[in-house]
């Protein structure tokens, strides 16, 4: 009695599991809707103008609205995760984004190693990873009752409206010899990323900024350092790279290590609305 | 990378069991494999374990802290078993299954098998509902508790408190659903193992409580220090002993030196009430072992730990009247649902084995229809592997 019960059981839950692979396919498929960001941003467009683009760093922690005020007209197209999937987000950005000056914010910049080779032995589990919806059966069901609800909602510059900061500040660490090997494969990936954009984009100038993390004092300068190194291959590579603040280690800037707060946000918008100021643009 | 390290020790553990017949020197090496990580954390080369994401080294160090006291203890209990199959020790050394997050294979098994799919569908039969249990706490559990954990920054003596009993439920569910992971897929493939946590909440008293957690090191602590030493200093020397050897292993800082003291006095106090069986007080030692001993581990800063403890000591420095973080609740609405069954599960946990002793080792969740229920909320709840395994990859 007990193994049948026991198998009848199972049988439900391969059927319960057959649902959610069938949910995964289609999730996996073009008929899917992947990012719920995407379709509040997708009303974005820029033909004159800066356009701002890249991972969470720029979704959370820049202002086009403060940059564009009594300035030239920015917008924000910051997605989260764009890191491990440019190629994606490049379609986003093909025909929203057709303006000569484009601010590129990456996270990849601050990677000790390629993609895919983070962790070696998480390589396959990553593999995995991208296939798994990373929007559950539950909250798209939510979704079809109370549509929006779960929403990252943006302003009309394409600013995150309001966010919490759940987690911990920790301080952001590297590992120095991992960090400076990679150099040249990371170097080449931006130079890659860059000639990409210009093509999808047509911009003529295109900036790369690095995304501000906070780091405890100690360890401030080492980062700083190892970074400097990365910056001078970029510009030898003829990468034009801005970014007052690399690493800071007030607290008060930040969610966590590599995402800032609101009060950040307004710090690291109007320090990259100085340095555009200072480059005198013609745009 | 990980195999470039673990296998020369391996082999020079199975060299000392061929080589050396003194028992002496064997207990001495297995000693010295216990330390291996102690010392590597005390000079940099790995992390110490906060709680908190494991900090990650180098993959060549991957998993040490776990192979290095595993071969200690094979060194130690099964050493015959190293000289007559050297094979079967490397590869249960180096089954990367347990490194990650545990539990450690306490045995070796010398029976010569080859994969069956036959056999291994009808295991997955009967243990896949300790499968889903360990996904079900590591993935929907334990990451709905972070936004809570941003209490570990206040010194307000509430949120101390409070913040102690969220940490101890986000590393239980984490850390037990790992092991739990781990543990189905050793039996899947006929690793024979011990389950690393048996209830812990169910627990009555602090000696009963490490009786239920971390059990496959809890083993091994008791055959490398406590038989050897009990007879010779005595039962609460060497518990103090164990305990330290058991702080040392987490991370050779300040904040887990206090906890593996306060854990070995408190585990000593305890054992004395069971002896004069006064039930109460030990529950009461219990609850609060566990919440001070929870906010020593995560602390590694002693400085903000030492201000907790003045704020905890001195009692003017009790504030009941400020906002607390978690009073804004930051828990999203499927996060809210996943806390409270998290805390029923706590609950049942906590009143089951009261009501019949046959509940144990989580069976109420592990028939067939609950097991089928908490699939389905699973499967439905799911979007990713969403947390790392917070007691491993070191």
């Amino acid at each position: 009695m007990g193994i049948d019960k026991i198998k009848y059981f199972n049988k439900i839950k391969w059927l319960i599991l057959g649902v959610w692979l069938v949910y995964a396919i289609i999730f996996n498929t073009k008929f899917a809707v992947h990012l719920p960001i995407q379709i509040t941003k997708n009303n974005l467009k820029i033909k004159k103008g800066i356009a701002i683009i890249g991972g969470s760093n720029v979704q959370m922690g820049l202002s086009a609205e403060l940059i564009s005020t009594n300035f030239y007209e920015s917008l924000n197209f910051g997605i989260s995760s764009e890191k491990g999937t440019f190629s994606e987000y490049i379609k986003y950005l093909k025909g929203k984004v057709t303006t000569d000056f484009v601010v590129y914010s990456p996270a990849y910049i601050w990677s000790e190693a390629p993609i895919g080779q983070d962790d070696s032995y998480r390589n396959s589990f990553l593999k995995l990873s991208n296939f798994i919806p990373h929007i559950s059966i539950l909250s798209q069901i939510r979704e079809v009752i109370s549509p929006s609800s779960s929403l990252i909602k943006f302003n009309s510059f394409g600013d995150q409206e309001g966010y919490d900061c759940p987690s911990l500040l920790f301080s952001f660490k590297i590992n120095q010899q991992k960090f400076t090997n990679s150099n040249k494969v990371i170097v080449e990936e931006i130079t890659g990323r860059v000639e990409k954009l210009k093509k999808i984009t047509g911009a003529n100038k295109i900036l790369i900024r690095i995304p501000p993390v906070y780091s405890e004092e100690d360890e401030k300068m080492f980062i700083i350092k190892s970074m400097e190194l990365r910056i001078k291959a970029l510009k030898s590579a003829g990468i034009i790279v801005v970014g007052e603040t690399i690493v800071s280690s007030d607290k008060s800037l930040f969610c966590d290590n590599f995402h800032p707060n609101e009060k950040g946000r307004e710090f690291f918008s109007m320090e990259l609305k100085k340095i555009l100021q200072k480059m005198k643009l013609s745009i | 990378m990980y195999l470039i390290l673990s296998i020369p020790l391996s082999l020079f553990a199975i060299f000392i069991s061929r080589k050396i017949n003194n028992d002496i020197i064997i207990s001495i090496v297995s000693y010295l494999f216990f330390f291996i990580s102690p010392i590597l954390t005390y000079f940099g080369v790995i992390g110490v374990l906060t709680g908190f994401d494991s900090i990650y080294s180098s993959s060549l160090y991957f998993g040490i802290s776990f192979y290095s006291v595993n071969i200690g203890y094979q060194l130690l209990k099964n050493s015959e078993i190293l000289k007559s199959n050297p094979l079967k020790f490397i590869i249960t050394v180096i089954n990367p299954l347990y490194l990650f997050t545990g539990p450690f294979p306490n045995q070796i098994s010398t029976k010569s098998k080859f994969f069956n799919l036959k056999i291994f569908l009808k295991r997955l039969e009967i243990i896949n509902s300790e499968l889903i249990l360990g996904v079900f706490f590591t993935f929907i559990l334990a990451p709905s508790f972070n936004p809570l954990l941003k209490l570990k920054e206040s010194t307000e003596i509430v949120d101390i408190f409070l913040f102690g009993v969220i940490f101890e439920f986000y590393v239980y569910f984490n850390f037990a659903g790992f092991s739990m992971i781990a543990w189905s897929f050793m039996r899947l493939f006929g690793i024979s193992v011990k389950r690393n946590f048996n209830q812990p909440f169910s627990a009555t008293s602090i000696v009963d409580y490490w009786q239920r957690w971390h059990i496959s090191l809890s083993t091994i602590l008791k055959e490398l220090f406590f038989k050897k030493l009990k007879p010779k200093i005595g039962i609460y020397n060497s518990v103090f002993i164990v305990f330290l050897s058991s702080a040392l292993w987490h991370g050779v800082t300040i904040n887990f030196l206090i906890w593996g003291f306060i854990h070995s006095f408190f585990w000593c106090i305890s054992y004395y009430f069971l002896k004069r069986n006064f039930k109460v007080l030990n529950y009461f030692l219990l609850l609060f072992g566990v919440i001070v001993g929870r906010i020593i581990f995560s602390e590694i800063d002693t400085e903000i730990l030492f201000n907790k403890f003045k704020v905890l000591l001195n009692i003017s420095q009790w504030n009941f009247n400020y906002a607390s973080e978690i009073a804004t609740n930051p828990l999203g609405n499927s996060q809210t649902l996943n806390v409270l069954i998290a805390i029923l599960l706590i609950f049942l946990e906590i009143i089951l084995p009261k009501l019949s002793k046959s509940y144990k080792y989580y069976n109420y969740l592990r028939t067939p229809l609950v097991s089928s229920l908490i699939f389905l909320f699973l499967c439905f709840s799911f979007s990713g592997f969403n947390t790392n395994p917070i007691y491993g990859n070191r």
